[in-house]
C-alpha cells in the first residue's frame, strides 16, 4: 500500500489525553469531538489537518488511557500515523479498526519536519520525505498482524467472521448464537 | 514459563508460549466502565446482536457519577438498557459499586490465573496473579462478542523489592521508584512480575497500587504470585478461596531481572508533567500547593484511608487548600465510616467524594483550574489531566498528600506528626 499526505510533527510520549482530553470523550456529535483533538498542543490542529495528512511522533505515541484514539484520528481523515514506537493499547486500536500505524525506530527529532511531504511503502517498508528527499525504513509487521491488516482490520474480520458463522447456523439449522430465542 | 506465559498457554489451549508469540486466548472477563460505551457501539458494528456470555462481562459506572450532565446520564441509561437486553447480571451503578478496578475484586469476579481485559488501569488487578490488561474500545466489543482475542505473549521483567520499608513509605513509593527507575516506556509491551520479601512488610492493598502504575511504565501488565496475603484477601471479602493457580517455574525465562532496594527508599514524588518525573520528597519540600486529592483506583482502598487518617486525625487543613478524599469503592466507603476515618476527615475540613474517577480524570468533582497546583494519590500528573491544561499535579503517597494538605505545601508526613 502507498500513502501520501503531510506531515504534522509531534514529539515523545504523546498521550491520549493530549489527543483528547477526558472532558470531551462522551460529546455524540463526533465531529464536535475530534475539534479538540491535540488543542492543548497544537490548538489549529483540527480545523488545519487536511485528509491523508500524517501525524510523525517519538516514542511511545498514544499512551494513557483506552479512549477511541485511533477513531478521532480517523474522523479527521488523517492518513495515519508514523512513530518511533507506540503504546500498546493505541496500538490494538489502530489494529482493531485497520488504521495506518507505522513504525520507524529510527526516527530522529529532526527527521520528517513539519509541513514536508512523505510517501510511505508499507509493502516495501519504507517512508520517504519527499521534500527532503531522504528515504527512512519502517518495521514490518509479523505475519499473525499482517493478515488482519490486509483483512480490514479486527473488527473488519470480526464482522465476517460472525455472519459466516450466523448464515452457517442458518443453513445447517444449528442454533445460532446471534438471533434471539 | 513464566506466570504471564502460563496464563496464555492455559487460555490458547497450548503446552507451551514464547514471549513474541501471537495467540488467540480465551477472555474470562471483560470490564465496561461508563466511559467505555463506544465498546457497546463497536459491539453493534460488528453485526452482533448477542454476547458471547454475559456471565464473563461486568459494567461498572465509575467515570461520570454520579451523572455530571444530562449527556452522562442518557450514556448511563445506555448502558443499563444493554445490561437488561443482553442478561448481564454483574453491572454495578455508583451505589452498589465504586471504582471499576475495585468493584469485580471485591464481588468475586476476579480470581488467580485469569485473562482480564479493560480499559488501562485494570492491570491493577494483576495483584491477585491474572492477566489484566487495557485493550482498545474495539477489541472489548470483539471480546463480548466471541470470546476470545488476540495477544502478544509478553516478556516479563522480573522486580525484586528488597528490605522493610520505612514508616510512611507505601506501595505508592515503591510503583514511583520504579517509574524513576525505568522510566515511562521502560516496561512497553512487557509484564512485570514483582516478587521479594517487601510484599509481606506490606498490606494487599500496595500491591494493588503498585501493578496499577505499571500502566505507567508502558507494561501490558503487573502481577504478583499467589501466597498467604492473596488468600487472605479473598477470605477478608468473604469470597471462596481460589483452589488452582498457575506460578512461575524455577526455571523460567525473565526477559530482564532488577531489584529495588526498598530498605533506604524515602517516600517519592512525581513531578509534573509526567508519571515517571519522579525524585525525593526532601528535593521538593516547602513548594505551595491549592488543591490535595487522596483516594482514588491507586490507593483509595481502606489501608491507604487509614495512613491519611493518622495524619489528619486531630488536625486541620490548610484554609488555602482544599482536601477532597474519594474511597475507592462504596464498600471501603462504608468501612471508612465504621472506623471513624471518615468522621475524621470531615473534622479536619475535608470534603470526601463518592466513589469516582471524576477529578482524578479531569472530569468533575474537582477540576483544577489553570493556576491551581495540587498534589494527588492519584496515577496521572500528564498536561491537563485533573483539568486545565496550565494546572499542575504532583503524584504522592496519602500520608504526603495527607500532611501536604495540612501545612499548605508540600511536606513530609514526620514533620506534621512530629
Amino acid at each position: 500500500m502507498i500513502l501520501k499526505g503531510r506531515v504534522w510533527r509531534i514529539g515523545d510520549h504523546v498521550d491520549t489525553d493530549q489527543i483528547l482530553p477526558a472532558g470531551y470523550i462522551n460529546l455524540k456529535n463526533r465531529r464536535e469531538r475530534a475539534a479538540h483533538c491535540f488543542e492543548t498542543i497544537i490548538p489549529h490542529f483540527a480545523s488545519s489537518v487536511e485528509p491523508g495528512d500524517f501525524v510523525v511522533a517519538g516514542i511511545n505515541f498514544g499512551c494513557g488511557s483506552s479512549r477511541p484514539s485511533v477513531e478521532i484520528l480517523q474522523d479527521l481523515q488523517l492518513g495515519g500515523v508514523v512513530a518511533r514506537s507506540f503504546a500498546r493499547i493505541f496500538f490494538r486500536g489502530g489494529i482493531a479498526r485497520g488504521f495506518p500505524l507505522i513504525i520507524c525506530p529510527e526516527l530522529s527529532e529532526e527527521d520528517l519536519p513539519q509541513g514536508h511531504r512523505i510517501e510511505i511503502d508499507t509493502g516495501k517498508g519504507t517512508v520517504l520525505d519527499v521534500t527532503a528527499g531522504n528515504s527512512y525504513a519502517s518495521e514490518k509487521y509479523p505475519p499473525f498482524l499482517n493478515q488482519i491488516i490486509n483483512e480490514g482490520g479486527l473488527m473488519e474480520v470480526t464482522y465476517r467472521r460472525l455472519n459466516e458463522s450466523i448464515a452457517k447456523a442458518h443453513e445447517e439449522g444449528t442454533n445460532c448464537l446471534q438471533c434471539s430465542e | 514459563m513464566t506466570l504471564v506465559e502460563k496464563i496464555l498457554a492455559n487460555h490458547a489451549g497450548l503446552t507451551d508460549v514464547r514471549p513474541g508469540q501471537y495467540v488467540e486466548a480465551d477472555v474470562d472477563l471483560v470490564l465496561l466502565s461508563d466511559v467505555a460505551v463506544r465498546s457497546i457501539q463497536a459491539f453493534r458494528e460488528l453485526g452482533a446482536t448477542h454476547v458471547y456470555n454475559s456471565e464473563k462481562i461486568a459494567i461498572v459506572f465509575d467515570h461520570n457519577v454520579p451523572a455530571r450532565d444530562v449527556k452522562t446520564a442518557d450514556v448511563l441509561r445506555t448502558m443499563k438498557q444493554f445490561a437488561r437486553q443482553q442478561g448481564i447480571k454483574n453491572i454495578f451503578d455508583l451505589p452498589r459499586g465504586g471504582i471499576q478496578h475495585l468493584v469485580p475484586a471485591e464481588n468475586g469476579l476476579i480470581y488467580p490465573g485469569m485473562i482480564v481485559v479493560d480499559g488501562s488501569h485494570t492491570c491493577t488487578d494483576g495483584a491477585l496473579s491474572v492477566l489484566a490488561t487495557g485493550v482498545s474500545a474495539e477489541d472489548r466489543a470483539v471480546a463480548m462478542a466471541t470470546g476470545r482475542l488476540w495477544f502478544r505473549v509478553p516478556e516479563t521483567l522480573r522486580v525484586f523489592l528488597r528490605g522493610r520499608p520505612k514508616r510512611h513509605v507505601t506501595g505508592m513509593d515503591i510503583g514511583l521508584a520504579l517509574l524513576r527507575r525505568i522510566g515511562a516506556n521502560g516496561a512497553t509491551y512487557r509484564a512485570i512480575e514483582f516478587v521479594g520479601d517487601t510484599l509481606d512488610h506490606l498490606p494487599m492493598s500496595a500491591r494493588f497500587t503498585l501493578c496499577n502504575l505499571t500502566m505507567e511504565a508502558g507494561a501490558k501488565t503487573g502481577l504478583v504470585g499467589v501466597d498467604e496475603k492473596t488468600i487472605a484477601f479473598y477470605r477478608d471479602m468473604g469470597l471462596p478461596s481460589p483452589s488452582h493457580y498457575p506460578r512461575s517455574d524455577a526455571d523460567a525465562v525473565f526477559a530482564e531481572r532488577l531489584s529495588l532496594n526498598i530498605e533506604d527508599l524515602e517516600p517519592q514524588v512525581a513531578a509534573p508533567y509526567s508519571p515517571d518525573n519522579v525524585s525525593d520528597l526532601t528535593s521538593i519540600l516547602g513548594l505551595p500547593i491549592s488543591h490535595a486529592f487522596i483516594g482514588f483506583c491507586v490507593n483509595g482502598r481502606l489501608p491507604d484511608l487509614e495512613l491519611a487518617a493518622q495524619v489528619l486525625e486531630g488536625r486541620t487543613v490548610s484554609p488555602d487548600v482544599t482536601l477532597s478524599i474519594t474511597p475507592g469503592s462504596q464498600r471501603v466507603f462504608r468501612e471508612a465510616v465504621q472506623r471513624g476515618y471518615i468522621n475524621i476527615f470531615l473534622e479536619a475540613g475535608a470534603v470526601v467524594t463518592p466513589p469516582t474517577c471524576g477529578a482524578c480524570a479531569g472530569i468533575h468533582m474537582g477540576v483544577l483550574g489553570p493556576e491551581d497546583v495540587a498534589i494527588s494519590t492519584s496515577n496521572r500528573n500528564f498536561k491537563g489531566r485533573m483539568g486545565h491544561p496550565d494546572s499542575k499535579v504532583y503524584l504522592a503517597n496519602p500520608a504526603v498528600v495527607a500532611a501536604s494538605a495540612i501545612r499548605g505545601k508540600i511536606s513530609s508526613p514526620v514533620e506534621v506528626l512530629s
